[in-house]
């Protein structure tokens, strides 16, 4: 439906009244990058001084994209170590780090391939950290957590400690555990809607790409940008990554 | 030393050495300094209906060994929370590792988790100190406080972490050890612990965090 919009945006007869509202927009996403019709699949790499930010609009939904953004994020990590943060909605995801990504018209392909998914979306999965914040909601429901309700005198005070300890330490020490294994089936089933995101990719490998370079934010990468509920991806050490905000930390004082 | 790194550091005169492994080592007096070991946490949260494993205390416990053979202390000081709650079934398998340690001697300077009994302590060979241990140039508190410019005082209680932020919106937590001029505070030595990342950031500090297997000042 959203592409379908698009592809009517372009026209300059559209009848919508919201299109015309929107015209202003849409002509600024067209001068400074691109406006995506329905066969074409448009990717935006903007540098800005936060970093470097890889911008993909799929227009899957946002559950799709969540998974998606980590599969990328995978493939790209395994190409050379780097470190991301992801950020997505309903029309695109957003790969932001701080060294330049790796992409090219060459290996877009492999990156977006619908080969080997199940694998490479198993382990994006464990290195995105999904199941820990699926954990925490089980770990409420079945009473690892204490939650007080206001009003309510506390007296379990020796019991506090978060979900994230509590998945932290059964994955080092009680990896079996059943609460933790059900974490990561709910990410996999409930969220991962495996042949919606091998359907999006192979209609993405069959579309024309397109790689802009922009200097700024786009409409289209704005909504994305500011969104702050992220996730992280790294195939850095950590001793590397603490060295570097060493000498960032330094740097500013 | 093996693969874990050391940071030295000099406390009213004394130099210290402080460790990845969650510890300070103090060499004139042949004592290791640590804080928060939480022992029991795991039995006691088992106790109420929430199954965490003891592996994790024993892991702790295979860290102070480590620490005990590498330095070759004599004396341990713990600075408080060295026990969670009560006596408990955790508390027995710290018995059997004491065991092998019979000739090291365990001060504890009582924080507000210790709860054990005084016979059990004696049990354990444990001497308790006062609210306040005083040991030469150095002092040891349970909880940081505010201390008279004379004195230097190691503590723990907070559980402090350290927040980094860096490019690109990455950020991590990870435990320190935050040097001022009159106090140093100890991280958790226990894995069952969270971080406390929201203290006072002010000039004057330095911060020791620990990552992985070294320690990185900042």
């Amino acid at each position: 439906m959203l592409r379908h919009k698009f592809n009517e945006a372009l026209n300059p007869a559209a009848k919508d009244i919201e299109i015309k509202k929107l015209a202003p927009l849409f002509w600024q996403q067209q001068h400074h990058s691109h406006i995506p019709a329905d066969h074409e699949f448009l990717i935006e790499l903007i540098e800005t001084k936060d970093g470097h930010h890889l911008y993909m609009y799929p227009f899957e939904g946002r559950l799709v994209h969540e998974v998606m953004s980590a599969l990328v994020a995978f493939r790209i990590a395994k190409i050379q170590p780097i470190s991301f943060s992801i950020a997505m909605n309903d029309y695109g995801f957003e790969l932001l780090s701080d060294q330049p990504i790796a992409i090219t018209k060459n290996n877009l392909k492999q990156i977006l391939s619908a080969d080997n998914l199940t694998a490479d979306i198993a382990h994006s999965i464990n290195a995105a950290e999904m199941a820990g914040r699926k954990f925490r909601d089980i770990a409420v429901i079945a009473g690892l957590v204490m939650k007080n309700y206001a009003g309510k005198f506390k007296t379990d005070k020796n019991l506090q400690s978060s979900s994230g300890i509590i998945f932290r330490i059964f994955e080092q020490y009680d990896p079996k555990n059943l609460l933790m294994r059900q974490a990561y089936d709910e990410v996999f089933y409930h969220q991962l809607e495996e042949p919606r995101l091998a359907a999006a990719l192979q209609r993405i490998q069959k579309s024309k790409i397109i790689i802009k370079h922009a200097t700024g934010f786009t409409p289209l990468s704005v909504p994305i940008k500011v969104d702050s509920l992220r996730q992280s991806l790294s195939s850095e050490e950590l001793e590397t990554k603490i060295k570097k905000m060493q000498t960032e930390s330094q740097k500013t004082k | 030393m093996g693969n874990d790194s050391c940071a030295e550091i000099i406390c009213n005169g004394e130099k210290l050495v402080l460790s990845s492994l969650k510890a300070a080592y103090w060499p004139s007096e042949k004592t290791l300094i640590i804080a928060d070991l939480h022992l029991g946490k795991s039995a006691y949260f088992r106790n109420k209906g929430i199954a965490i494993p003891s592996t994790v205390m024993i892991n702790d416990l295979h860290r102070l060994s480590k620490l005990i053979e590498n330095f070759e202390a004599n004396e341990i000081i713990v600075v408080g929370d060295m026990f969670h709650h009560n006596f408990n079934s955790d508390v027995s398998l710290f018995e059997e590792w004491r065991q092998q340690y019979q000739t090291i001697k365990i001060r504890l300077v009582p924080g507000n988790h210790d709860k054990l009994l005084q016979i059990d302590y004696e049990k354990l060979n444990i001497s308790i100190t006062k609210e306040k241990y005083v040991c030469g140039p150095l002092s040891f508190e349970h909880e940081p406080k505010q201390v008279f410019s004379e004195e230097f005082v190691i503590s723990g209680h907070v559980h402090p972490g350290y927040l980094m932020q860096g490019k690109a919106r990455q950020a991590m937590r990870l435990p320190c050890f935050i040097q001022s001029e009159t106090l140093l505070v100890l991280p958790a030595f226990s894995e069952f612990t969270g971080l406390f990342t929201n203290h006072e950031r002010s000039g004057t500090k330095n911060y020791f965090v620990v990552g992985g297997n070294a320690i990185f000042c900042f």
